[in-house]
């Protein structure tokens, strides 16, 4: 795996949050599927900031990011913003989103 | 979190009547009608399933029993939006007078739950979000109403019936854990297997179920209501109507029709002084009189005289058209003598004009009974009930007598008017339900005989009240309405020119007779004279036969008296001479 500072110029950055629903089984597949997708892009000179919200312990803040159904991971980069809901058991979708 | 159902607040929430089997927590929706066909509102706490057509108005029953609830009990709710934008339904529903523009976010919270356009979907989600979020809202609102708009949108997505009704099943889970009372519209089910078993579902899931639907005909679209379910509750299953109007959703009932209406005796003007004596002194005060008759045959100005004569007695009064303009009316009546300006000016006499075609009979019948608690009058004339029929929507017989009904509750007397197309043969009726709900049943026909139309009056019905059985004739004039007795020749009616030319020559064959009875009587006295002169003359004569008789006896003595003396004198002459 590359280092950031290999100087290969500056590493994007891809923000990351992960709406679930405790220990539901659709929130942790989609845990589970994120992550795996994300080892696929350890060679690429991006940098994913993942944050994983339980929406039972931040209620309020699903509500203020719009967050209507579990699981939702929210994709923010260079200002902007992509939405995908499910299990994210569907790779291809999830791979078009993550890819640079 | 989770609510005691029956904590203090569900039970000052429950209104309903004590005589159920299991009796259970409403809540007043403070819609009007509602309430009624329910025996006391929603349950307070469980699922009511709203399911209807497009635009037959679940949305707006789901925020009106919200608003309501927050303005009547203080109880705050939660309006989870899934079909539309949430600013947009804020501004939909700024229209009704709800005053919702001074309502906060924090009382009605409306929460956004349409997914954002471009979401992808990227497989199984569920709705463990949403109820997340909302529990932490109500946990921090203490809102005890939730409204979900439109979640068959939301779970259309999931593709996947068996996850659809996993969702549906997490939903009610949720509301029964949480405690509160949970208002879900769905879309209306087709005939799909499909959405059979998605209906299925939801009856399972729901402890009452309303059902919406629109009915479009050619001029007038019409809504209705009908509770399909409710647990432990009765209610009225027929389907009623319901209006939309300024303050948005009334049910239109009609199961509590009373029948305990004010009893009046004393009598109150026609306006027309021959038929208040035809009727022993006018209509009954509080009763309803119908008047029927085919286009033209001045029912209008019956019913104009009527409340023209309650004004000039300083009375209120009401005239609902549906045919015309009220400046039209006002121009017609002039013709006849009526001066309803002057007073719909001293603001005695209330006119308005409500096109049929445009409204249902229930959006009628809620205008006129707005009308009615504004100007609150002692007389009303409806010109013609007959539109609301023409209309073809079903409840508008309902509407006709709901309408009646609550003019008598209030003590008005009535007056409708009815159209009746069948104009030949002398047909009397068909609208048999209008004529039972009269009270007085006026039918003006038109008897048309030798190129005339006369307008002819007839008492059907006078119910208390001694009454003509006679037709009248109806004559208008620069002095208003005014009925004169018919003129009745060997079995015949006449009216009009053919009265009175039947008068006429009747007169004249009168007259007639009179002269022939003169000349018969003069004849006859002639001869009695002419006997009585030869009467006289005979007994004059008879007196001169009788003179000369009696002439002719003198005679004779006298001769014979002188024979005698003669024979005397010559005996005694011849004895001195001897």
């Amino acid at each position: 795996m590359d280092d950031v500072s290999s100087g290969r110029g500056t590493p994007k950055v891809v923000d990351l949050k992960l709406y679930i629903a405790r220990s539901t089984p659709n929130s942790v597949r989609a845990e589970q599927n994120l992550y795996a997708a994300l080892d696929t892009f350890r060679d690429e000179d991006i940098i994913f900031d993942v944050e994983i919200v339980d929406v039972f312990t931040s209620g309020k803040r699903a509500v203020r990011d719009n967050v209507i159904v579990t699981p939702t991971l929210i994709v923010r980069r260079d200002g902007d913003k992509r939405t995908i809901v499910g299990d994210l058991s569907e790779t291809i979708q999830l791979h078009a989103m993550l890819a640079p | 979190m989770t609510k005691d159902p029956s904590g203090t607040s569900s039970e000052a929430r429950s209104q309903g009547p004590e005589s159920y089997p299991i009796p259970i927590l409403k809540m007043l929706t403070g819609i009007p009608g509602f309430d009624d066909i329910t025996e006391g509102g929603l349950p307070a706490v469980g699922v009511t399933a709203i399911v209807g057509d497009p635009g037959s108005g679940k949305t707006v029953f789901a925020l009106q029993t919200l608003v309501n609830s927050f303005k009547q009990r203080r109880e705050r709710g939660v309006f989870v939006a899934f079909e539309e934008p949430t600013d947009q339904i804020r501004q939909n529903f700024t229209s009704f007078d709800w005053g919702l523009a001074e309502i906060s976010n924090d009382d009605i919270y409306l929460l956004g739950a349409r997914l954002p356009v471009d979401t992808v979907r990227g497989g199984v989600f569920d709705l463990s979000g949403l109820l997340a979020s909302l529990t932490a809202l109500i946990t921090e609102s203490g809102a005890r109403n939730v409204a979900f708009d439109g979640v068959d949108v939301l779970l259309g997505a999931l593709n996947n019936e068996a996850l659809e009704r996993q969702e549906m099943l997490r939903l009610g889970e949720w509301v029964r854990a949480s405690g509160v009372a949970a208002l879900v519209t769905v879309k209306s089910f087709g005939p799909s297997e499909r959405d059979a078993r998605r209906a299925d579902i939801l009856q399972y899931l729901s402890d009452c179920v309303i059902g919406f639907q629109g009915s479009l005909t050619a001029t007038a679209f019409s809504r209705t209501i009908r509770v399909m379910k409710y647990r432990g509750s009765g209610f009225a299953a027929n389907p009623v109507p319901l209006v939309i109007g300024k303050s948005g959703i009334e049910v239109v009932g009609f199961s509590n029709t009373r029948l305990g209406h004010p009893a009046f005796s004393d009598r109150v003007s026609s306006g027309v002084p021959r038929l208040d004596t035809m009727l022993s002194g006018g209509y009954i005060r509080g009763s309803c009189t119908l008047v029927s008759g085919a286009p033209g045959t001045s029912k209008t100005s019956l019913g104009a005289s009527f409340l023209s004569a309650a004004c000039a007695k300083g009375q209120r009064a009401l005239l609902v058209s549906f045919d015309e303009s009220s400046s039209q009316i006002i121009s017609n009546m002039t013709s006849i003598g009526l001066n309803l300006g002057a007073h719909v000016e001293s603001g005695l006499l209330l006119m308005e004009s409500l096109v049929s075609a445009s409204r249902s009979p229930e959006e009628h019948f809620v205008a006129i009974r707005k009308l009615i608690a504004a100007h609150k009058p002692e007389f009303l004339v409806i010109d013609p009930l007959s539109a609301l029929l023409k209309i073809k929507l079903p409840f508008a017989e309902q509407v006709y007598e709901r309408i009646l009904d609550e003019a008598k509750s209030a003590g008005i007397t009535v007056l409708c008017t009815s159209l009746l197309e069948n104009v030949g043969g002398g047909q009397e009726l068909s609208a048999s339900h209008v004529s039972t709900v009269a009270d007085t049943w006026l039918h003006v026909s038109y008897v048309p005989k030798q190129g005339e139309r006369n307008r002819a009056l007839t008492i059907i019905k006078s119910r208390g009240t001694a009454h003509s059985n006679q037709v009248s004739e109806m004559i208008l004039g620069s002095g208003g309405v005014e009925i004169v007795d018919v003129y009745t020749a060997e079995g015949e009616v006449l009216m009009g020119s053919a009265r009175h030319q039947k008068q006429a020559s009747d007169r004249r064959e009168h007259l007639q007779g009179e002269i022939s009875e003169k000349r018969t009587r003069f004849e006859l006295d002639k001869t009695v004279a002419d006997l009585k002169s030869l009467l006289q003359k005979a007994k004059q004569d008879l007196e001169w036969k009788e003179r000369e008789v009696a002439l002719l006896g003198l005679d004779e003595k006298t001769v014979r008296d002188f024979a005698r003396t003669d024979a005397d004198e010559r005996l005694t002459f011849r004895t001195e001479n001897d």
